[in-house]
């Protein structure tokens, strides 16, 4: 067995499982983010499939900058038991970095889910409908004195 | 080469990935109705926010047992980190420890998923 087997197969299972994973997070944000940028736009299918887009491109760049970042060892592993401990190490971190993003987005689509009711709540407060009964609250055009 | 350290790795690895992914599932499964309670009844939100709330919580389960995974070398014990089995009984008493503080993360991550749900449940902005 040649010196340099169990530090490649360390750098290919690494990236085979990270880029994996991340693939299959990223598709579970794009597909799980829909309803609420639904919600965020309004109905306006068009704007939210071109963020949902843009959010996801943005996962992928993000992260797979912070996976190259984290392939090289330092110490090259030299049996099965340190290949085991470096790759679980490289692979958690990356992990834990794919947790942060990924808790990033979801504040992210719940942020932007509250604003928009938040802004639904307002237009129904003080936009009334042509044909409702006069609202006796405060309005931008008759502002209470 | 010690044989016995990748075998308690792969038991470690196997139980601890095992129990995250049925925790995680059994709390969106028994989580749904709350989390359908907080918005107001729309499935597809639901359906989203479970699927977000499970993703979230294996990653960051399966991270927490990656980077707990290895033995220390001889001479640097922790309770964390003990040193290589070199016996059956060694096994057996490494893989309890290695065992039982991944599930003590797991368990307090339940607790932890459990009263987000519930701020779910009572609506407004969650995180």
């Amino acid at each position: 067995m040649s010196p340099d087997t169990y530090p490649l197969l360390n750098y290919a299972l690494y990236c085979a499982i990270t880029l994996a994973v991340t693939i299959l997070v990223g598709r579970s944000l794009h597909r799980n983010g829909r309803p609420f940028l639904e919600e965020c736009f309004q109905g306006h299918e068009g704007m939210a499939d071109s963020v949902n887009h843009l959010l996801l491109v943005g996962f992928y760049l993000v992260n797979f900058g912070l996976l190259a970042l984290l392939l090289k060892t330092e110490t090259p592993p030299h049996n099965l038991t340190e290949l085991i401990e470096c790759l679980s190490f490289k692979t958690g971190s990356a992990l834990l970095g794919l947790g942060a993003m990924h808790l990033f987005n979801l504040w992210n689509f719940d942020h932007l889910r509250t604003r928009a009711l938040r802004k639904k709540a307002w237009q129904a407060a003080f936009k009334p409908e042509p044909n409702a009964a006069p609202s006796t609250g405060p309005t931008p055009n008759n502002p209470a004195r | 080469m010690n044989t016995l350290t990748p075998i308690a790795y792969a038991i470690y690895l196997i139980g601890i990935t095992t129990t995250a992914l049925v925790v995680s599932r059994l709390i969106i499964r028994h989580g749904r109705i709350f989390i359908t309670q907080g918005y107001d009844g729309n499935t597809a939100l639901t359906q989203a926010a479970a699927g977000m709330l499970q993703t979230q919580f294996n990653l960051i389960a399966l991270a927490a047992m990656l980077l707990l995974l290895r033995f220390s070398k001889p001479g640097s014990e922790s309770f964390l980190f003990p040193s290589a089995p070199q016996s059956v009984p060694a096994l057996f008493e490494v893989l309890s420890v290695k065992l039982g503080i991944m599930l003590l993360v797991i368990g307090i991550m339940h607790f932890l998923s459990l009263r987000l749900i519930n701020r779910i449940r009572l609506g407004g902005e969650i995180l």
